[in-house]
């Protein structure tokens, strides 16, 4: 998935993370002990639940308010502000049952009018981060004092998660009162009904939550978060580094990370958290242009990378290999079947020479039917490590006797030309672990090009009607195991395309101190970064 | 000066500025991407959508209407609301300035005192000690960038020898307001950034007042001066320095507008939320309002350290007429 839409994504669903109770029943208040001091890079410039969406932004969001359900890398849905939930009508409501014991840092409870509120107020006021499902959104209607209904156009699985996780729930009492909702910044004592409530803030400098401690299913054991904005990277590690800090939220560069990792003595008590990402890195390719329309040619390109020696060049060795389905192993969704696929130059040569693409005039490079010479240009971007990556593939792709190059542009230039559908190949990336993205990413009606654009993120035109049904099916399929079942079969049918050829999947490193806090918790994608961890953290004293 | 030079200087500066003002508006949006970006490249958005989150942050209309818009809010002194803070641009851009003057007045104040006093006392004794100090210093500080300077300075005295705090603007906890405690954080924190220009400016003045100075310490007006029985200190203070200042006079014209704009890399180095940073914040997230506001004001302040230095230039030297 593009960069930019990722941190939304996932900065929507880490209002969702969490939320996830690890913990049963209430936590008591003088159990709480203990500052968490964590590093960000980003400042929190407005607490609007609806309109913030930097990463430090949602997670005070997080904190302050709740969201119906939580999102579990294991689990799936578990309870958040709803007690249960069950789907109704084939898919075009649920039912939410609401904790009793849920109430506002003012003191009064919260109920159902308080999630029809937010719901309606979602549709009417047309936030834009929740632009994509207001379409499909018909309404919420309060049933009694804590169950609600939601209502939906028409059927969609993923609808039910997005609902329940990503829009925090908002006091009516209040917020029915501002007049411009788009334009507030809720910066001033916002009241939620979350965990925790902001204690102190000073713009671009810190904010500081504090454990309300009577939350009806929190386990926060510590009393107070800190988060200190560091605008400097370096300046972060070596604060974490003097004991300023407990732990940096950003994923550092794999150079820092071996730096760590071979001189521990040099950073006492600093540790490196390594959890697996859900992004693949890929090699796309345009199948409108011949003659990588071809896919005997591509999945000899396919077995011409050596993940491994892509991941020990360009991620110093933190990274994973992946398997054409697509999807990461942590995924629920994952297609056991379709592991990496290993480097095979010599039944790559046979592959091509079968198919004959051979090297007719002996100068290295293999022609095509029509006789012309194979070429392959990769577009990539223009940050040193694409440019590390591209090399490395232009080494690996020539073994083959298929004459690669490669072309470094800027973001957009990059995004321009895939979106034009001007390109042979392109070093992209891909994150399904919102599986509702293997339709936008690779279903026909995704690829069709409009007035010379491609109208959605199929840039490379992949298409196949069996594809498609299976797409379609699984966007309203609302059984657990029947959708991944057709999740599976979609990762298979991407793993015979040859469409995205993957390259690797980076791992997330997070720097963390282990002398004042135990129990730092590592898990897919957020890394340490998760609800267990702050439910698991135990104050072991110190400054 | 007269009264058609004051009319002359004001039309060029209205047109200087509305030439700022139109560049303003369209070199952000010339910028590759679309403010709306991150919400707007959600695969799962349908075209009209698409077209709605657009209108929400006025970029649905052509840009010649948008331009209109834009113009007309400013005639109402509007600078608009910041598409990330969402708040009003003249808000964040009034609470960050104090903060980048703390920095950057320091800074300056304490560069072109010592600077200019460094400069003069060399090409005093010219060949002297403290001359072939500073000659060497100014060899040795322009090929250092300011972001180095910062992290060693940090690395001695915040980490190694941690006397002050490596980052940030003020500790926690200390209450905000004109009290000793929070004046005192701020001084301490404030430090290391103001040090890590000061050492620029002083070695940069100085060679400024050293080269001047050189040169007019040979002309007659000194050899007079000298000649007349004047004491070393009134010939150089009263006589040379004085003459010497032209350069320096447009050198702190220049930097006036520095001032106001704050300093990107050290702010940035120092988790400093001045101006300096809001520029790089406004133009990562490609916030059109807040980048438009806070150029402006920065055009603005140039514009008028201009007209400063030109007026001081004619109060310094007599020869120099506004006409």
């Amino acid at each position: 998935m593009e960069k930019p839409l990722r941190s939304v994504v996932i900065a929507i669903l880490c209002v969702g993370l969490l939320m996830v109770p690890t913990g049963a029943g209430v936590a008591g208040a003088a159990k709480a002990v203990g500052n968490l001091n964590l590093g960000v890079i980003a400042d929190v410039k407005n607490l609007n639940p609806y309109m913030g969406y930097g990463s430090s932004e949602t997670f005070v969001i997080g904190w302050v308010y709740d969201t119906l359900l939580g999102w579990d890398s294991d689990e799936g849905l578990v309870p958040g502000l709803a007690d249960s939930w069950e789907i109704k009508d084939g898919g075009t409501s649920v039912e939410f049952k609401l904790n009793p014991n849920a109430k506002w840092h003012d003191g009064k409870p919260v109920t159902a009018e308080d999630v029809e509120f937010s719901f309606n107020f979602i549709r009417e006021k047309r936030f834009p981060s929740f632009m994509a499902i207001i379409g499909n959104l018909a309404g919420a209607k309060a049933i009694d004092k804590h169950t609600v209904r939601v209502t939906f156009r028409s059927p969609s699985s993923n609808a039910v998660r997005f609902i329940a996780t990503a829009p925090s729930i908002l006091p009516k009492h209040i917020w029915s009162k501002i007049d411009d909702p788009r334009n507030y910044p809720n910066l001033d004592n916002p009241i939620g009904c979350g965990p925790c409530a902001v204690a102190e803030r000073r713009d671009g400098q810190f904010i500081t939550l504090k454990n309300l401690g009577n939350h009806y299913r929190s386990s926060l054991n510590v009393e107070t978060i800190t988060l200190r904005v560091l605008r400097d990277e370096t300046m972060g590690i070596m604060a974490l580094r003097r004991g300023d800090l407990d732990a940096l939220l950003w994923s550092v560069d794999p150079a820092v990370a071996e730096e760590i990792d071979r001189n521990p003595k040099g950073y006492p008590n600093v540790k490196v958290a390594m959890a697996p990402s859900t992004s693949v890195r890929t090699l796309m390719f345009n199948l409108r242009r011949a003659p990588w329309n071809d896919a005997t040619l591509r999945k000899a390109v396919s077995l011409a990378i050596n993940q491994k020696e892509l991941i020990d060049q360009v991620l110093l060795g933190y990274g994973s290999e992946q398997g054409p389905g697509l999807v990461v192993p942590s995924d629920l969704h994952y297609n056991k079947a379709l592991g990496p696929v290993p480097r095979d130059v010599a039944k790559a040569k046979a592959i091509l020479d079968q198919a004959g693409y051979v090297d007719k005039n002996r100068d290295g490079i293999r022609e095509d039917k029509n006789g012309k010479p194979i070429k392959l240009e990769i577009l990539t971007g223009n940050l040193p490590t694409s440019i590390n990556l591209a090399e490395l593939l232009v080494y690996q792709i020539k073994q083959i006797g298929i004459d690669a190059y490669f072309t470094p542009l800027t973001a957009e230039s990059l995004r321009n030309k895939e979106q034009a559908a001007d390109f042979d190949a392109a070093v992209s990336s891909v994150s399904f672990s919102v599986p509702d993205m293997m339709f936008y990413y690779a279903h026909t009606s995704r690829g069709v090009i409009n007035e010379g654009r491609v109208a959605g993120f199929n840039y490379g035109g992949y298409s196949n009607p069996e594809y498609d049904k299976l797409a379609e099916a699984m966007l309203v399929e609302m059984n657990d195991q029947a959708r991944i079942k057709l999740l599976r079969d979609m990762q298979a049918k991407l793993a015979e395309a040859y469409y995205h050829i993957p390259l690797f999947s980076s791992n997330v490193l997070m720097l963390y101190r282990d002398d004042r806090f135990t129990g730092w918790t590592v898990e897919p994608d957020s890394c340490i970064n998760n609800s267990t961890t702050y439910s698991n953290l135990v104050y072991k004293g110190g400054k | 000066m007269s009264g058609a030079y004051w009319a002359r200087r004001l039309l060029q500066t209205a047109l200087i500025l509305f030439i700022v003002v139109t560049l303003n508006f369209f070199l952000p949006r010339l910028t590759p991407g679309t403010p709306a970006g991150h919400l707007y490249n959600d695969p799962r958005l349908s075209p009209e959508a698409k077209q709605e989150i657009l209108a929400q942050f006025g970029l649905d209309k052509p840009l010649h209407v948008q331009y209109a818009v834009y113009l007309g809010n400013l005639l109402r002194g509007e600078l608009g609301t910041s598409f990330s803070y969402r708040r009003p641009v003249s808000e964040i851009i009034l609470s960050r300035i104090p903060w980048t003057l703390v920095l950057t007045l320091s800074s300056f104040l304490v560069s072109v005192a010592l600077g200019v006093a460094l400069g003069a006392a060399a090409a005093w004794k010219r060949g002297g000690h403290l001359d072939t100090i500073l000659l060497s210093a100014s060899i040795v500080v322009s090929a250092l960038p300011s972001f180095w300077i910062a992290m060693i300075l940090t690395l001695i005295l915040a980490f190694y020898w941690p006397v002050f705090p490596a980052y940030g603007m003020v500790s926690p906890h200390v209450p905000v307001g004109w009290n000793w405690a929070f004046i005192g954080s701020v001084a301490r924190h404030a430090f290391l950034p103001v040090l890590s220009m000061c050492i620029g400016g002083i070695v940069g003045y100085g060679i400024l007042v050293r080269n001047s100075m050189v040169e007019i310490s040979g002309e007659d007006f000194v050899r007079t001066a000298r000649a007349k029985g004047l004491s070393e200190n009134t010939a150089l203070y009263r006589h040379a320095l004085r003459n010497a200042m032209l350069p320096l006079v447009t050198r702190i014209g220049m930097s006036l507008s520095g001032l106001v704009g704050g300093a990107t890399v050290i702010e940035t180095i120092f988790s400093w939320e001045g101006m300096g940073l809001l520029i790089v914040e406004a133009s990562r997230s490609l916030d059109y309002p807040l980048m438009q506001g806070t150029m402006l004001i920065m055009a603005v302040i140039t514009i008028l350290a201009n007209l400063c230095a030109d007026l001081a230039y004619a109060r310094l030297d007599p020869r120099v007429k506004l006409k």
